[in-house]
């Protein structure tokens, strides 16, 4: 976890709640020409979702959620529409949960994203309800959300949020705490330039120490790490072998929408859609008499894998595979379980920093020496 | 290519590092080249270490590239088993006899599948190996060896003993062996010689204090490179002469510097690779390397030096080093830094003697015509030219010929060996 | 055109023939799609073998040719001829090793014939997705560029000039001749180094096929090994600029190496202690005269401190203790009975004639001194050096002069001539070699050439050489009025996939790779590329191929081995 802005915040009240307290952050920033405009998660107008939305007039911050109680469209998902094209100098804040901040980095080292212009304004996060969950009864999942981000217990959340250790981490410019900091205030912590740049426009001093909030954090996600590990060990054991991967993926109807969601899946063209891989009905005539059956359509197994292979380096667990997925597949949790172990050999956390490459355009002498030989 | 009846070929004499870069660039700028050789094989010191520090990229897939280049290539005339008996004329037009020993087996047909040696019935002391394995009196000095065509040792050929022998020529199914072969004489016509006959180390049994050839499992840095080479004879197995592996090793530095005034250059960086060497194959075991001055000069090979240090390496100062028998392993006596004695029990120690001048030098220099300086190594930049010139114009002389260097050095010499000779002048301005 | 496909096994004499049912891989191949022979010779790479191939191929009118035999290494090249002289593409064949890979190795004849089968059957599915690939010829362009007018940059330009060959010789500053030309002696011959380059200076300036760019900088470089383009930016006296355009097919980069500088040598007095100099101060000293020489003075006392900075910068310069011995001669030339002392770590004089000229100056007088630390103060009658000796015990010198031999560093700018060249840096800081050991005279790219201290510190002599071999390599291969023929199987890049992430670029070994902005792709130079395969592996949108190791050629040839 960074450590802020030599460990200091600045301690705002937020009498109404966190998120109050960001849009009033939000509309001040905006007031003194922090930021053009904002990217913020907005209830839609039949108000049974949210979206990031490209605020412009502020007088529409009113609707802005910046701690959504769910997450549909991934933040970097969002940034990577916007920057596509290059920077073209307008000032944007972009308001985000860490998981999605960290995306928005890996996009950065893979120039999908320009963030030159861009602002990111993180916060401690008490996790996002299932999205079918809410999409069947929103109103209860407004009610279930309320309750974990007062009280912080995240049971109710979905499972890739529970296992979370990085839920906590101040990866935005600027990124606000919530947890362990006292009732009625939160804690804003500026990271690097951009944040001090930021945190002086809104005419703001750091001047209170994070330690406290820090040590909760801390707590928590140790917390979070033991769910983590044992979540991974039940999924070691039922992924193990061609039969628990294949019973564990089983009920994958080939829709694609894990890929099509994905922040790290920026190709254009994904390899698994391209014609390549339509082959004549002789070749999987083959293919079934050499294994006896043949399931239709093809290639579940080789899409997830392959798909796996690709970004599981970059993948920052956020979950919204699993929430695109609409037969249940735990795909965010298995891809989570060989992110885990993947980045663990390289010594590799995604999101991390910017000026951190990536494995697979290093090289180091010594690296992977135990399986010489 | 320019008919020019051989009146711009280069004869290079020695095929190891320096004579096979030289062969390979000149023949790329579309010269003929006679490479005379007078081993079996080609690949010269190179081939006979299997990693190179300080990268420890393996030494035989380094230079087997080069040596398939060298086989494929058309504009080279490979000579194994070959001297050069006789020079005479001047630079662009020298006349060289080259005696090229029969070998009895016609690298036409023969496919290198090695049948013939197991055959043959004769068994000695392999000397490519340092006598540590046998080899048959048809032979390839060591697998992977190139051209991958066996020769036949007439010294010890029963067949050449006068007796009745046809294993050899029965168990080839391509009937590749020739026993009338005949030695062959070649008169060469060639603009420019390049001499790269590389060096020799020096002979440890003189120098008694090091215990070399009495004291068991005292070995000279080149038997252990082989140990540790999987083509070697212990299939890369560090072991004592008992078949136990040591469980200590002591590396002794400047063997021979005494005796011949100078530094040769590679053996502290060579010494560091033997620790790898050790430290890679039997982690638990210790390794001390007993060193005078510690030379590792240029960017890169501090790093290695401190690698090996981090890797447990003991880099000890020793002067007045004397090895002799312990009970049980070896027993090193010797001044440490401040000049106080000091006593290091090991299993085996690895002794690296200093470069000295080939063998065959002298007689080489006296058919040039070229002088031989004071250490007895090809005197370089005679007739004001720069190092790789020699007192006759149209000689030339490359790699560690001239005295001790590193691989790159010799490379770097060779390519300006071919500059010198491509461009017609002598070389350099220094 | 439908395909008919030749099969053909070679028997290899025994070794073949012996350790493989041949039979039972013909029965298993011949019914293959497309495969119209199947058949097995008993040598094919002989002339008879390379005859039968010959007269199959135009009675069978075959499109496309298996051949299961030995090593690729050993006669890929055969075979492709064989099928270039019958007119078939030699790019439409495929070689696959049953002997180093089968039979020398499998000793159960009937694994060793299921597993022929197999390799057979993968080439054979493998080939029917060859495509045909021709060889291209470029022209090349002779002309050199070399940067950097010292020593090293001077000789390597003195060879390669001729009336075929103009070299383009870049200078940053007014004149010729770099670091040796204020230089007195130079060991090991103590020939006047000055005096030589300046020698080199008239010969260069005297040169028809030299053009000498002064106050100029090389600014861009963009191309490939025989034809480079390259834009030399000249400063002019009005304090413009003016770009010239140059084209080269080869650059020899010779930009020297700086002495350290700043806290280490701050720390031992430098420039706080009178009569704290550096060994080039002292070099400066000795060659014009105001130490050693007529009228010059001379210290009584002096103490050469090596190795400084050595710990800083994690390496031995190689060249200190030498140039301190050669500096020691000369002071106790000029003033005979002084005191010398050289405080050394470890005396590096590697080489046939380096510790011969250290003798020397032991004999002449100097003392040599193995230390551990020093440390240098001043006082009222000189300076004080304390060091520590091998055992431990501290000594203390009093001395007029302390001359501290700093390491060598590379110099300013190093980093910039790198991205412009597109040549890495080694973890010191100076230009990376393609290989250390086999090529220390080139850089990753081809046709760009590393020449004295700008890959490691050098001595003159040992400049000169790489210089010499930098031309070496350039007289061998870039030769005038020849073409080179690039590699065919080369990797591509589908723009239509290509998402502009730039992974490639960071994988590739030899710079082929640019990144269009404006396109939002990156474009691989077929010129430059190799054909690795890093690219096409790191590629995550798959928008690389490589010709000839398509994903589907391996993939069908995949699938069959395993089935």
């Amino acid at each position: 976890m960074k450590e802020g802005y030599k460990g200091l915040g600045v301690l705002m009240d937020a009498p109404d709640g966190p998120n109050a307290a960001i849009r009033e952050m939000l509309r001040k920033g905006h007031e003194r020409g922090a930021c053009d405009a904002i990217l913020v998660p907005m209830k839609v107008p039949s108000g049974d979702s949210y979206m990031h939305v490209l605020v412009d007039d502020v007088e529409m911050l009113d609707r802005a959620a910046p701690i959504s109680p769910v997450l549909t469209v991934q933040g970097a998902r969002a940034v990577t529409s916007l920057t596509r094209r290059g920077d073209e100098g307008v000032c944007i804040a972009a308001v985000m949960r860490p998981c999605e901040a960290e995306a928005v980095i890996e996009l950065r080292k893979l120039f999908q994203v320009d963030l030159e212009h861009i602002t990111i304004i993180t916060m401690d996060s008490p996790g996002t309800v299932p999205l079918q969950d809410f999409a069947r009864d929103p109103e209860e999942g407004e009610r279930v959300f309320a309750e974990a981000l007062a009280t912080w217990d995240d049971s109710a959340m979905r499972p890739i949020c529970q296992t979370c250790e990085k839920s906590n981490s101040a990866v935005g410019d600027l990124h606000l705490g919530l947890r362990g900091v006292q009732t009625g205030k939160v804690l804003l912590i500026p990271q690097g330039e951009k944040g001090l740049e930021a945190i002086a426009k809104l005419g703001l001093t750091p001047d209170h120490p994070i330690d406290e909030w820090k040590q909760a954090s801390d707590k928590a996600m140790a917390r979070k790490r033991g769910t983590r590990k044992a979540n991974h060990e039940d999924l070691r054991k039922r992924a193990s072998g061609l039969s628990g991967l294949l019973d564990l993926l089983g009920a994958c109807i080939n829709c694609h929408n894990c890929m099509r969601v994905c922040p790290i899946c920026y190709c254009k063209q994904c390899k698994f859609d391209s014609p390549e891989l339509r082959n004549t009905s002789s070749d999987y005539l083959d293919r079934a008499d050499r294994s006896g059956s043949l399931r239709m359509p093809s290639d579940m197994l080789l899409f997830h894998m392959g798909r796996m292979s690709h970004m599981v380096l970059s993948c920052v667990s956020c979950g919204a595979c699993e929430d695109a997925c609409p037969t249940g597949v735990p795909v965010a949790q298995l891809f989570s379980l060989v992110a885990h172990d993947a980045q663990e050999r390289f010594e590799y956390m995604p999101g991390r920093s910017s000026e951190e490459k990536r494995p697979l355009v290093t090289f180091e002498f010594e690296e992977f020496s135990e399986v010489e030989d | 290519m320019d008919e020019n009846n051989g009146h711009d070929d280069v004869l290079v004499i020695g095929a190891g590092m320096a004579g096979i870069e030289a062969s390979l660039r000149l023949a790329l700028a579309g010269r003929h080249v006679h490479l005379v050789e007078e081993s079996p094989c080609f690949g010269g010191s190179v081939i006979r270490f299997e990693d190179i520090y300080p990268n420890m990229d393996c030494a035989t897939c380094m230079i087997a590239p080069l040596q398939q280049d060298l086989l494929q290539n058309a504009s080279i005339d490979l000579l194994t088993l070959s001297r050069v008996e006789k020079v005479s004329g001047n630079a662009g037009k020298f006349k060289v006899r080259v005696k090229k020993k029969a070998s009895y087996v016609s690298a036409e047909t023969c496919i290198g599948c090695g049948m013939c040696f197991e055959a043959c019935p004769v068994s000695l002391d392999n000397d490519f190996e340092e006598g540590m394995a046998q080899r048959k009196a048809i032979y390839v000095p060591a697998a992977g060896a190139l051209p991958n065509v066996p020769s036949i040792d007439t010294d010890n050929c029963l067949r050449f003993k006068g007796e009745e022998c046809n294993a050899c020529i029965e168990a080839c199914m391509f009937e590749a062996i020739v026993m009338d072969d005949k030695d062959e004489v070649l008169d060469l016509d060639v603009a420019a010689i390049l001499v790269a006959t590389g060096y020799g180390l020096m002979d440890l049994k003189p120098m008694k204090r090091f215990g070399y050839g009495k004291v068991p499992d005292v070995l000279s840095s080149v038997a252990f490179a082989r140990l540790y080479a999987s083509n070697g004879p212990t299939e890369g197995e560090l072991k004592l002469r008992s078949g136990d592996a040591p469980s200590s090793v002591a590396v002794v530095q400047c063997v021979g510097r005494e005796e011949t005034g100078y530094c040769s250059a590679v053996c502290c960086l060579n010494s560091l690779k033997f620790a790898h060497y050790v430290d890679h194959k039997l982690p638990d075991a210790a390794v001390h390397v007993l060193h005078t001055d510690m030379c590792v000069p240029g960017k890169t090979h501090q790093r290695f030096r401190d690698k090996m240090v981090e890797h447990g390496a003991d880099l000890v100062f020793a002067t007045d080093v004397k090895v002799g028998k312990g009970s049980p392993g070896v027993k090193i006596a010797y001044k440490d830094g401040a000049g106080k004695a000091a006593e290091l029990k090991v299993d085996m120690v690895v002794l690296a003697p200093a470069f000295v001048p080939s063998e065959g030098s002298k007689e080489l220099a006296d058919i040039l015509g070229v002088p031989l300086d004071g250490t007895g190594f090809f005197a370089q930049g005679g007739n004001g030219g720069g190092p790789v010139s020699t007192a006759k114009e149209g000689i030339y002389v490359a790699g560690c010929a001239t005295g001790p260097k590193g691989i790159s050095q010799v490379v770097m010499e060779a390519d300006m060996a071919v500059a010198a000779i491509l461009t017609g002048t002598d070389g350099g301005v220094s | 055109m439908a395909r008919r496909i030749g099969f053909f096994i070679c028997e290899c004499g025994p070794n073949i023939g012996e350790n493989v049912d041949i039979d039972a891989v013909l029965n298993a191949v011949e019914d293959m799609d497309d495969v119209v022979l199947a058949a097995r010779f008993g040598l094919m790479c002989s002339g008879p073998g390379k005859d039968f191939l010959k007269a199959n191929i135009k009675t069978e009118k075959l499109t496309h040719l298996v051949v299961a035999a030995c090593s690729p290494k050993q006669h890929e090249l055969t075979f492709m001829e064989v099928c270039e002289d019958s007119g078939i593409n030699p790019f439409l064949f495929q070689l696959t090793n049953i002997r180093e890979q089968v039979a020398w190795v499998t000793k159960d004849k009937e694994e060793a014939t299921e597993k022929t089968i197999r390799l057979a059957k993968a080439a054979i599915r493998r080939v029917r997705y060859h495509d045909p690939l021709s060889k291209t010829a470029l022209a090349v362009n002779a002309d050199v560029l070399v940067i950097g007018g010292g020593v090293a940059g001077m000789a390597a330009a003195l060879r390669l000039a001729s009336p075929e060959r103009r070299v383009h010789l870049v200078e940053r500053s007014s004149s010729l001749g770099g670091r040796v030309v204020a230089q007195g002696p130079i060991y090991p011959t103590m020939a006047s180094g000055g005096e030589m380059a300046t020698a080199m200076v008239d010969l260069v300036e005297g040169n028809d096929w030299i053009v000498v760019h002064r106050y100029s900088e090389v600014s861009v470089v963009v191309g490939f090994f025989g034809n480079f383009e390259v834009v030399v930016t000249g400063e002019l006296e009005d304090g413009g600029t003016l770009e010239t355009k140059v084209n080269v097919g080869a650059g020899v980069v010779a930009t020297g190496a700086e002495v350290l500088e700043g806290k280490p040598l701050e720390d031992l007095g430098h420039g706080s202690i009178d009569g704290v100099v550096s060994s080039a101060e002292l070099e400066a000293m000795l060659a014009d005269g105001s130490i050693g020489g007529k009228g010059g003075k001379a210290p009584k006392s002096v103490a050469f401190v090596q190795c400084v900075g050595r710990d800083e910068v994690g390496y031995c310069s190689e060249i200190c203790c030498m140039n301190s011995a050669k500096q020691a001669r000369l002071l106790l030339e000029a003033a005979k009975g002084a005191k010398v002392h050289i405080l050394y770590r470890d005396l590096c004089v590697p080489g046939r004639d380096q510790q011969a000229f250290l003798e020397g100056a032991v004999k002449a007088g100097a003392n040599l001194v193995r230390t551990t630390s020093v440390e240098v103060g001043g006082s009222k009658g000189g300076i004080t050096v304390s060091h520590s000796l091998g055992d431990g015990k501290a000594e203390k010198l009093m001395v007029d002069m302390v001359v501290l031999s700093p390491a060598m560093v590379p110099p300013t700018g190093t980093e910039g001539m790198a991205e412009m060249l597109n040549v890495e840096l080694d973890p010191s800081g100076f230009l990376l070699e393609a290989h250390a050991k086999l090529e220390p005279m080139a850089a990753g790219i081809d046709g760009i050439y590393l020449a004295g201290s700008a890959s490691g510190p050098r001595s003159v002599s040992d400049s000169i050489v790489q210089a010499e071999a930098c031309a070496g390599r350039v007289l061998s291969s870039l030769i005038p009025g020849r073409t080179i023929e690039p590699e065919i199987r080369v990797s591509h890049i589908l723009e239509t996939l290509c998402t502009g992430c730039q992974t490639c670029l960071e994988v590739c070994c030899y710079g082929a790779i640019v990144y269009d902005p404006m396109k939002n792709v990156s474009h691989i130079n077929a010129a430059i590329c190799r054909g690795c395969g890093n690219c096409v592996a790191a590629c995550p949108s798959n928008a690389i191929s490589l010709y000839h190791f398509t994903y589907k050629q391996l993939y069908q040839e995949i699938v069959e081995a395993i089935r």
